[in-house]
């Protein structure tokens, strides 16, 4: 009797082992998975906010370029306007500085839309890689991408990463992680 | 009488075993205070210790390493009983600038990190030209609110048989370190390579790291 109640004990002790092992090896293997929003790293991201400023410094310098070529523009137009007959060398100067004046501003509107879309890849890129790196360095199987777009309709707000996130890839970015 | 012999023999193992702990830790400490030549190298080139420090964005791999003189001496001589009469003849051709080695590589063995994404064969020849000449001028270190230019720049290629591009940059010591003989600022690189697409690349090495990098034992 002793010996079937020895048995029995044994038999339930590994069936309590193997029930714990399997429950373990199960959450082990469950996919780690979080969520992040991603217009706000984005807007938020270190070197975002540096083109950024970068940008809008060189549109600012452009658009003052343009200004005074619109300015002295004027100025002809004015002149020429005044005259009764106006000096056919007067309307040529003022339709060549017209000619100046469109082509810059189209070459500088090519320009800006070259710049800008150079740079939002170059933060992609840089972006993308660092939440990677994040993900692999704190044993993330996915990390969503929760962009407002309807991809991810709901989710549980303890999942969202996102300033754990953002603090790395700053630091990341400036080459302190 | 006994009880008070007992008691000094507990004193003399205490002070025994303490000292024994100092030179313990004093020699401990001595082993990574300094080093020689051949673990030298190995310390610096080891990125655990922070002075050769890596930064990975897709295909590229951007490396930045800190030679300091000591380095450039060990790695020049190649000598593991260096002397130090040698050491010391040879420190003068390095002592006034900040020595750094750069490496842009790819992830893919196989392949010449100049040609990736690459469009014809003049991109090809245009990114070795950028690389020779253009690409000094996107370099600088940052150094507190100092910003450095590459004092010598150096291109080392690869004419296609490694994955990877070399490049030797030098920069001035900064005056308050030399004044102070102690180092007080972290060292950033800022990098905006016009070929790889990926930017400003920042890299940076802390004056921790710095501060901690070992001597060299000469003999």
């Amino acid at each position: 009797m002793s010996r079937l109640k020895t048995i029995g004990m044994i038999f339930i002790g590994v069936i309590s082992i193997a029930t714990l092992t399997s429950v373990i090896y199960i959450y082990a293997k469950q996919p780690k998975m979080a969520y992040v929003r991603v217009p706000y790293l984005y807007d938020n991201f270190e070197y975002k906010k540096e083109m950024q400023a970068k940008m809008t410094n060189v549109l600012q310098g452009r658009k003052s370029v343009l200004d005074s070529l619109e300015l002295h523009l004027k100025i002809l137009s004015g002149h020429l306007q005044n005259e009764k007959k106006p000096d056919e060398k007067e309307i040529q100067q003022f339709s060549d500085e017209r000619e100046k004046y469109l082509t810059k501003k189209q070459q500088f509107e090519e320009d800006d839309n070259n710049a800008s879309k150079r740079y939002a890849d170059e933060i992609l890129k840089q972006l993308t890689q660092y939440v990677d790196d994040y993900g692999r360095e704190n044993g993330y199987t996915y990390i969503l991408g929760a962009e407002g777009s309807g991809a991810i309709m709901s989710a549980d707000e303890r999942n969202d990463i996102t300033n754990a996130v953002l603090i790395y890839i700053n630091e990341k970015y400036k080459g302190k992680k | 009488m006994k009880n008070i012999k007992a008691k000094s023999s507990w004193g003399v193992i205490a002070i025994v075993l303490l000292a024994a702990l100092a030179v313990l830790v004093i020699s401990w400490k001595h082993d990574i205070k300094s080093l020689p030549p051949v673990d030298y190298i190995k310390y610096v080139n080891n990125e655990k210790n922070g002075l050769n420090i890596s930064k990975h964005i897709d295909d590229v791999n951007y490396t930045i390493q800190y030679r300091p003189v000591e380095y450039m001496v060990a790695n020049e001589q190649k000598n593991p009983y260096l002397k130090t009469s040698v050491f010391e003849s040879e420190k003068g051709k390095y002592d006034n600038l900040e020595y750094y080695f750069m490496q842009i590589a790819t992830s893919k063995a196989d392949q010449d990190v100049l040609t990736l994404n690459l469009k014809n064969q003049q991109d090809y020849t245009d990114r070795q030209k950028y690389y020779s000449f253009g690409f000094e001028n996107d370099i600088c270190l940052v150094e507190g609110s100092d910003t450095l230019h590459c004092a010598i720049f150096n291109y080392v290629p690869n004419y296609g048989i490694a994955p990877h591009i070399d490049f030797m940059l030098a920069f001035e010591k900064n005056k308050q370190e030399i004044t102070s003989g102690k180092i007080m600022f972290d060292r950033t690189f800022v990098i905006s390579d016009q070929v790889m697409g990926y930017g400003t690349i920042k890299l940076n090495i802390s004056k921790e790291d710095l501060s901690k990098a070992p001597s060299l034992t000469t003999y």
